[in-house]
């Protein structure tokens, strides 16, 4: 039981885009390390079709965070505080409601 | 009026017959010479080379030396990561790693890549500098305040803003002397490029960034080059705070709405660059949804203090002639373009004209990309409606989409460069010129008269 990150992100993004992206891997790196329930995965973005696939994802801007299927964030560097609120509140739930 | 001559009229909020145009090409040009990202971005003659590839394939106004925030990060100590597609990394933060701002040192000729930087910028300086305008680009204090100190540093805002402003003290001059160097170098534009600021409020903007930004425009300014800050993100709210910072030029991606920052631009005198859409339409598009979205933005940009520009560095990959579509509609050359294109998928098709002279009717062929989606095709379109409003018994008219390979032979046949074009009895009358309604009234009553209807 555990809390699922998306990380959706261009394959070919400008310059901006790849600072934060890289901010955001590093904020994500920090905090796998502080919770062992988190799981991080990195959905790389090749055509336009590969957006379909990607649940959660409601704003197509990039990087974008998807915490439980929900999106948190579209092409802005996140606070790691208000991430970390969000992975405590969802996993909170997760105890709740196992499976 | 040379190409140089244009963009920098452009740069100082001039009015310009022709709509500059600066394709930022970074790592693409990589592709374009058959290189990795990595290859060109670390060896001066494939940079040069790749220079030379885009002027000839682009026909620009204005080039970059080169597309990496990263030359300074690494030459003060921040390690990189290099990729086959994409600019470098920065995969550390020196002020995260226990150094202290006295132990960084201001990058000079000799650090880093620099040396490959610089000679590139006096090779491309010397071989396309009396054509068009070349651009030095530099990174903004605060990106670079990122590079050096990571995420930390907006915690830091918050908690400690003198320790920030101490750090972008630092950065300032980290600028000022990458400008420096450049400028020594030949270029014609210093770029600030300072992306990250569209991350932060416009109060932090006001406080963090902008009075370290002004002094490296006022160093600019006085050695007689034009400044222009470069951002990326959705920078909407500090576009007024951009302005209030002096640069001579604001450049945006496609977060920001193009019309809303013309207006804020035109209030403070200030031009602005921008907005195609990197990945929608320059990666993914077509050549078509290119010279529609080139169409869209000059009419919404117009002549005066406009240069038509990617949102940020053109993605590695991005076919090439959907970058050469933008410079057919730049340059009124869509009809030779489409031409070129699709030759081969329209020798089966024919279109055959109407005989224009014995036409019982004036006959108005609007050719256009689709006035449904294209905003100057729209308005020639209304035009059109308007003016031939009760004398329908005299007028026939239709438009022509070249969305269709039909309407693109048609566009041939009719010898019409560009578009949207109003076409009077077979005749490209008003060619990227939407007339007023009056104007373009007198014309189809005088065809009128000529044919004695």
């Amino acid at each position: 039981m555990g809390v699922k990150v998306d990380i959706v992100f261009l394959e070919e993004p400008c310059s901006a885009c790849l600072i934060i992206f890289n901010f955001i891997k590093e904020i994500m790196e920090r905090l796998k390390g502080k919770y062992n329930f988190l799981e991080v995965n990195y959905i790389e973005i090749k055509k336009l079709e590969d957006l379909h696939s990607i649940k959660g994802l409601e704003v197509e801007k990039f990087p974008a965070i998807i915490i439980d299927g929900e999106q948190i964030s579209a092409g802005t560097i996140p606070d790691i505080g208000e991430i970390e609120k969000i992975i405590s509140l969802k996993y909170r739930e997760a105890l709740r409601c196992p499976g | 009026m040379n190409s140089k001559e244009l963009l920098l009229r452009a740069m100082h909020n001039e009015s310009v017959e022709r709509i500059p145009w600066v394709p930022f090409v970074g790592c693409h040009a990589g592709n374009l010479i058959g290189v990795t990202a990595e290859e060109y971005f670390r060896n001066s003659d494939n940079i040069i080379r790749g220079a030379i590839k885009a002027f000839e394939e682009y026909k620009p106004d204005g080039l970059p030396v080169t597309f990496d925030l990263q030359v300074e990060a690494e030459a003060i100590g921040c390690k990189l990561v290099y990729s086959d597609k994409n600019p470098p990394s920065v995969a550390t933060h020196p002020l995260q790693e226990g150094k202290s701002i006295e132990d960084l040192k201001i990058p000079s000729e000799t650090d880093g890549r620099f040396p490959i930087v610089l000679k590139a910028a006096k090779e491309i300086c010397k071989l396309l500098g009396d054509k068009i305008a070349v651009y030095g680009l530099v990174i903004g204090p605060f990106t670079l305040a990122l590079h050096l100190k990571g995420t930390d540093i907006f915690y830091e805002m918050m908690d400690s803003p003198e320790r920030v402003y101490e750090l972008m003290r630092f950065c300032q001059k980290v600028s000022v002397n990458s400008a420096k160097m450049y400028i020594d170098a030949g270029v014609d534009v210093v770029a600030i490029v300072d992306p990250m600021t569209s991350q932060i409020s416009p109060t932090s903007f006001e406080e963090f960034v902008s009075p370290y930004l002004t002094p490296v425009f006022d160093y600019i300014r006085e050695r007689g080059k034009v400044c222009s800050l470069f951002v990326c993100g959705n920078a909407t709210k500090n576009i007024e705070s951009m302005c209030k910072s002096k640069p001579d030029n604001i450049s945006i991606d496609e977060n920001v709405d193009l019309a809303y920052a013309k207006e804020i631009c035109q209030r403070y005198g200030v031009s602005l660059g921008g907005n195609i859409k990197l990945t929608l339409t320059m990666l993914f598009g077509t050549p078509l949804d290119n010279i529609r979205e080139a169409e869209n933005l000059m009419e919404i940009g117009g002549k005066k203090g406009y240069i038509l520009s990617p949102g940020c560095d053109i993605p590695y990959d991005t076919p090439p002639e959907n970058i050469k579509a933008i410079t057919s509609a730049v340059h009124g050359e869509v009809g030779e373009f489409m031409r070129q294109d699709i030759k081969n998928s329209l020798e089966e098709i024919d279109v055959v004209l109407p005989d224009y002279k014995n036409a019982k009717k004036v006959i108005i062929d609007v050719i256009t990309l689709d006035s449904g989606s294209c905003a100057p095709c729209q308005y020639a379109v209304e035009a059109v409606k308007s003016a031939v409003e009760g004398i329908e018994d005299k007028v026939e008219w239709n438009e022509y989409k070249i969305k269709e390979k039909e309407s693109i032979i048609r566009m041939i046949k009719l010898r019409v460069p560009n578009i949207p074009t109003i076409c009077i009895d077979g005749e490209p009358v008003y060619i990227s010129v939407i007339p007023s309604v009056d104007e373009l009234r007198r014309s189809i009553e005088t065809a009128i008269k000529r044919k004695g209807i």
